[in-house]
């Protein structure tokens, strides 16, 4: 079963703690992406799995082999671990071509030529890139030394792959496609994928699970919409897309399903929002909104008003920033809702879309 | 969360997690044969230098050679040595980065040639070039002056070989190829969009060459400043020859004459200028270190770069005019000489019944040459490769590891190049003759390999880890990721990458072996003749001739080097 | 009475060496062990020459000992042998070098005595050999001249000829204040005219240079009309330039060659019977022809006429080991 598993793991460089004791386990078929700011420890993470740093603490595992221990003063070198993996830069080495850069991981391993050939084509093949195997490898277009990066670390059929930000030097509409054509691949290959990004985007597009990591801490792991609507923390809430927090009082706690309905009070508002844990009556808490999940002109179980200072319109959609009690609100609303500067309007949301977290 | 660990698979780890203790037995090993081939010889000439008399002599422990320094003379000829080699360093450093530049990137008419003649001025014997300049550049009948007179019907002469300028002048021709080796696959390799981004901001062309390129190009630029500027400390043949007439000094004809010059050789003395110097020179490597640290030079990127060459519309015919002027000067003019004079019976006259093949005749029916010459060879060929595989080692663990101590091996690495070799030859005798007489090194091939070897390495490392430097850290990982071990990582990616270092160096080393006499000439055993002892038996049995025909075959030698090494340079690299 | 001697060399040279063989089976004992032996090594500080090799050819050819020849350097010679025999590597049989080195290196304790050599009792007596050394050959220096530059009626005819001024930044020299041919000149002239010639001749502004070779041509080429002091032997490279060596009326400084037995030689039969064929008239007659002073009698004159009218002039004096560094130095103060 080749997952991997993530025990305790830890990095120090000098006295910063890049990663600070991690656990993880990410099953064998998953996409599971680390997700954070620069410096939160993922790209080291992803280091220690793929042998390239050393962790001073923790064991880490692929599949059920021990591949570094740091307790047990074991550690597998990178070339033993079998792994793909795709690099920021891509790495692709400007002295070969196409074919001698998917080639080399089989090449070093004396596979025999003929199988080598069959191998590197079939790889190429996946990427759609079998017409350019003679071509120099400078000569690609970034899009395409992806492809060559991907269909090296797949030569091989690693057990693992790692992937650090591979789409970052990629222009919008490339990324996303890029991003999609990865995403099938891996789930026809079902091979087991950690990903790196700070792309939050790309990480609930692509991943069965999301690690969202901060100061070489973990600080959630879960699905992409449970991360998304269910954060742990006003960190996490934060890290994706420009939510809204509002500061409130907690009036009345109770159970619902596995969630809590929290009444609340706040600066002109009351209403019912939903939190992962039971609150005591008195309890400072935030609540969290995301823009889109605003109703504007209706009222509802949470609702108040306010004045709209800026509208930008994106075609689609339109951004409102609507001023109430002193603070600033962001909305999404249709296109078509026409509001000038200075309109009151009434704003509401659904106790479902409230989301409390302590402050 | 627990870890299922089979027996089977954590023994399979833990071997792997044996070969840890397989690197610091390497770097130990490592250092071992760094400290025999430096830091013995340097101990035995640090012994002479505080030691009344040379080792194995009873005598007394005295700080005579360190005193004697300080008498006007010596720090006469310190303060020559430091102007005279930083004057050429830098006229030479200035020349080589406009002339790489040139080469490597910009459409200037035929730069491929050009860059193989540029370079061909290091690789003639400095004795011939000497002759050459002397016969061109005298005062009295220099063909120079004396055209000068013809043309301007003055009685003065236009220029004085025998002065600080063509001190500086000889030495040019020998530290601006030198540089250019150094410096032209740096600028080769650099990844275009740096500077495109650069002129983007609206930098000029020469704010971008100044602010970016060059600065880039640090590293390179002055570790060959500094191995040219301690070269040029060291440099021998162009202060006696053109010095010592006028009577002006540098450290090594004091050292020379302090060994050679007097009845009772003052090793002492010697042996404490020689120590002087590399304290002073490695103040400046502490200088370069401060320099450079803390910044990142990598220019070799995984990503796509297109070749970018300048257009320099006609300005083109200016550059190219450069480059020919100092081939043209630097090389078809004392070649010229050379070749000419290898015709005649006599170097420098002229005169049809003095017209004879007899030099190369003779030089062909020299049996001690070519037995020499197949010592060399020999030793060449080893030397070279050996030393590039060592010097790219430790470049490896200099620039690109973080284990302990690779400070400590970079530094063994530098001292050979900072005592100068008329000292340091001196170091090798003493060290090897008194080795243990069951280890066969002195007296044999092996003294003379090792010697070179000692020598090289500080060429080796600063090739190959100025190269180490430009490569991105991922271009390696990704091998080690995708299954390659260090040495298929080192081999496949680092060296195939940075071939065209490796190939200059080499050839580098190769040729200074080839020239290399001061220890040669101490280490020799009639057995192990080499080429540059039977070229100083012909310089003083009265026949430069036969010295210019084998000046000749070397450069020729030199051409098809640098052919083969450039058309396979073309061939892999071409496509970038 | 030395004439007759010498016409009896020319008729039959083996008959004067006959009293030395006639020494009995003593000398034919060594000759078998020498060539039991079979090989040979020499350091030598003669480098490259060819009259040399011519020598050593000879010897090979005549009884079949291989010689392994060390060229280097004086001082560098010296050194590998001092060096070699502290660690106790006794490679070298024989040392062949100036005799201020020679005088060191016995000073040093680096020769064993050579035992009885039957050809010494040929050796001209202002050459004193002794039982650690035998002379080899001499180095005679003269003036050289540009024949195109200077006129038969100017050539110096004595040493003070050239404090002329007519010759001021003229002259070329071999520098006094180092060891070699200037090393030799500076105490002879010193010696025989004492310190004001010096000092005269400082003021003439003479040019130092130390790569001989290079000096002898330079004087060719027209860059300067006078070279000093000029090794004789050099004569022979020099065929066919435009220039001319002098010996004024005083004569010729010179220096002599010595050769030694190193201390446990491991070839000390071979090298007794090399020191010998080194004395032999046919090995001196190369080096006196080739314009080295014989070191034995009745040899110069044999050699070849313009060989000859050089080396029959009057020696002039030569260094004297001793005082060798006390004379660089006095040299040093006075050419600055």
């Amino acid at each position: 079963m080749p997952g991997v598993t993530l025990k305790g793991v830890g990095r120090r460089f000098g006295a910063l703690k890049a990663v600070d004791s991690i656990d993880l386990a990410v099953e064998h078929g998953e996409f599971v992406t680390l997700l954070g700011p620069s410096g939160c420890g993922k790209t080291t993470t992803l280091r220690m799995v793929a042998g390239l740093e050393r962790n001073d603490s923790g064991v880490i595992a692929i599949g059920d082999r021990v591949v570094s221990d740091a307790a047990a003063d074991l550690f597998v070198p990178p070339d033993h671990r079998k792994l793909g993996m795709v690099f920021q830069s891509y790495a692709i080495w400007p002295h070969m071509t196409v074919f001698d850069n998917v080639a080399y991981p089989l090449s070093v391993r004396h596979v025999a030529r003929a199988e080598i050939r069959a191998r590197v084509m079939a790889a190429l093949k996946l990427v759609e890139m079998e017409a350019y195997a003679g071509r120099p490898a400078p000569a690609l277009s970034g899009g395409q030394q992806q492809r060559v990066a991907i269909a090296r670390a797949l030569v091989f059929e690693p057990e693992v792959l790692l992937l650090d930000e591979p789409l970052s030097n990629l222009d919008a509409r490339l990324r996303a496609q890029m991003g999609d054509e990865f995403r099938a691949l891996q789930r026809r290959l079902k091979i087991t994928t950690l990903y790196v990004t700070h792309d939050q985007e790309e990480a609930m597009a692509l991943s069965d699970r999301v690690v969202v990591m901060d100061k070489g801490r973990v600080l959630q792991v879960g699905a992409p919409e449970e991360v998304y609507h269910r954060p742990a923390s006003r960190t996490v809430a934060a890290f994706f897309g420009t939510p809204n927090f509002i500061e409130a009082r907690v009036t009345a706690s109770r159970a619902n399903g596995r969630d809590h309905v929290l009444a609340i009070e706040g600066a002109g508002m009351r209403g019912d929002c939903r939190a992962a844990e039971a609150h005591e009556p008195g309890d400072a808490v935030l609540v969290m909104i995301r823009p889109e999940d605003v109703t504007l002109d209706s009222a509802g179980p949470l609702s108040w008003q306010g004045t709209v200072v800026d509208g930008v319109f994106r075609g689609p959609r339109r951004t409102l920033t609507i001023e109430a009690q002193g603070r600033r609100f962001t909305v999404e609303c249709r296109a078509t809702r026409a509001a000038s500067v200075g309109d009151t309007v009434t704003l509401s949301v659904d106790a479902d879309n409230a989301w409390a977290v302590r402050p | 969360m627990t870890v299922a660990v089979s027996l089977e698979h954590r023994e399979a780890a833990l071997t792997h997690g044996l070969s840890r203790y397989g690197r610091p037995a390497a770097i130990g090993l490592l250092v071992l044969a760094l400290g025999f081939l430096t830091v013995y010889p340097l101990a035995m000439l640090l012994y002479g230098s505080i030691h009344s008399t040379p080792p194995g002599m009873a005598g007394e422990f005295n700080s005579a050679g360190y005193r004697a320094l300080l008498a006007p003379d010596n720090l006469q000829a310190l303060a020559n040595t430091a102007l005279i080699s930083l004057v050429k360093t830098g006229l030479s450093l200035a020349l080589a980065i406009l002339m790489a530049w040139i080469v490597a990137r910009t459409d200037t008419p035929g730069r491929g040639v050009l860059e193989i003649l540029i370079t061909l001025p290091f690789f003639i014997p400095p004795i011939l070039t000497a002759t050459a300049w002397a016969m061109l550049g005298n005062k009295q009948v220099g063909t120079i002056n004396l055209a000068w007179r013809w043309i301007t019907g003055s009685d003065g002469g236009l220029i004085d070989v025998y002065s600080y300028g063509g001190i500086v002048w000889h030495m040019m021709q020998y530290a601006t190829p030198f540089i250019f080796l150094f410096v032209v696959d740096a600028f080769r390799a650099m990844d275009p969009s740096l500077e495109e981004a650069s002129r983007m901001s609206g930098a000029s062309r020469w704010q971008t060459f100044w602010r970016v390129t060059f600065a880039l190009m640090l590293p390179v630029t002055t570790s060959a400043f500094i191995l040219s500027f301690i070269r040029g400390m060291e440099s021998f043949e162009s202060a006696v020859f053109f010095g010592t007439p006028v009577n002006i000094k540098v450290l090594t004809t004091q050292i020379f004459d302090m060994i050679t010059q007097r009845a009772q050789p003052d090793y002492q003395a010697a042996t404490a200028m020689g120590f002087a110097s590399l304290v002073l020179m490695g103040l400046l490597l502490v200088l370069q270190g401060r320099l450079l640290r803390g910044r990142s030079f990598t220019t070799v990127t995984g990503k796509a770069y297109a070749p970018n060459v300048t257009r320099l519309g006609p300005w083109r015919w200016l550059t190219f005019a450069i480059c020919f002027a100092f081939f043209l000067l630097t090389v078809v003019l004392p070649v010229g000489q050379l070749l000419l004079s290898s015709f005649f019976q006599f170097f420098g006259f002229y005169q049809i019944d003095m017209l004879t093949l007899e030099h190369y005749r003779s030089v062909w029916a020299n049996d001690e040459f070519w037995h020499a010459f197949g010592n060399t060879m020999l030793l060449g060929v080893c030397g070279a490769t050996a030393t590039m595989i060592l010097g790219g080692i430790i470049g490896y663990i200099s620039t690109r590891t973080t284990w302990p101590g690779r400070k400590l091996i970079d530094v063994l690495a530098w001292l050979p190049w900072m005592m100068p070799g008329m000292v340091l030859g001196i170091g090798f005798l003493w060290g090897f003759a008194t080795l243990p007489h069951w280890m066969p090194i002195y007296g044999t091939l092996w003294a003379l390999l090792l010697a070179y070897m000692a020598l090289g390495t500080p060429v080796a490392v600063r090739v190959t880890s100025g190269a180490y430097a430009q490569i991105a850290r991922d271009i390696e990982e990704c091998s080690r990721v995708h299954g390659a071990n260090w040495g298929q990582t080192m081999l496949r990616i680092l060296v195939a990458l940075a071939w065209p270092a490796f190939a200059v160096g080499w050839v580098l080393i190769f040729f200074g072996i080839m020239r290399e006499l001061s220890a040669s000439i101490l280490l020799y055993v009639p057995d192990t003749q080499v080429m540059s002892v039977v070229m100083l038996k012909m310089w003083n049995s009265g026949k430069p001739e036969d010295v210019s025909v084998v000046g000749l075959i070397m450069l020729a030698l030199v051409l098809l080097f640098r052919w083969v090494q450039l058309r396979f340079i073309k061939r892999r690299i071409s496509t970038l | 009475m030395r004439r007759r001697r010498l016409l009896g060399l020319l008729a039959a040279a083996p008959a004067i060496a006959r009293p030395a063989w006639a020494q009995g089976d003593d000398w034919n004992k060594v000759v078998d062990a020498a060539k039991k032996e079979g090989k040979l090594s020499i350091y030598t500080a003669s480098i490259g020459s060819p009259f040399h090799k011519k020598v050593f050819d000879a010897f090979t050819a005549k009884y079949g000992i291989k010689i392994d020849l060390l060229e280097a350097r004086a001082s560098e010679v010296r050194e590998r042998v001092r060096v070699e025999q502290a660690a106790g590597r006794f490679l070298g049989d024989l040392h062949h070098n100036g005799s201020t080195t020679t005088w060191l290196m016995t000073r040093d304790g680096n020769f064993q005595p050579h035992g009885a050599i039957p050809n010494i009792a040929n050796v001209d007596p202002i050459y004193q050999p002794d039982d650690l050394k035998i002379p080899a050959e001499v180095i005679s220096y003269s003036l050289l001249i540009n024949k195109n530059m200077v006129k038969p009626a100017d050539e110096p005819k004595s040493w003070k000829d050239i404090l002329d001024p007519k010759w001021a930044g003229k002259i070329l020299s071999d520098d006094y204040r180092a060891l070699g041919g200037g090393a030799v000149f500076f105490p002879v002239m010193l010696r025989t005219f004492g310190r004001g010639f010096h000092d005269k001749l400082a003021q003439q502004k003479p040019v130092f240079s130390r790569d001989l070779q290079n000096n002898e041509r330079r004087c060719a080429r027209g860059e300067f009309p006078i070279y000093l002091p000029f090794n004789l032997q050099d004569l022979n490279t020099l065929k066919g330039l435009p220039v001319k060596a002098v010996v004024p009326a005083e004569g010729r400084p010179y220096v002599r060659f010595d050769i030694s037995m190193l201390k446990n030689a491991p070839h000390p039969n071979a090298a007794r019977l090399f020191m010998n064929h080194y004395l032999e008239p046919e090995s001196q007659i190369i080096f006196g022809n080739a314009g080295y002073g014989p070191v034995i009698r009745g040899v110069v004159e044999k050699t070849i006429p313009e060989i000859r009218e050089l080396l029959a002039t009057k020696a002039m004096g030569t260094t004297d080991p001793p005082k060798q560094d006390e004379m660089l130095a006095l040299a040093k103060e006075i050419y600055k």
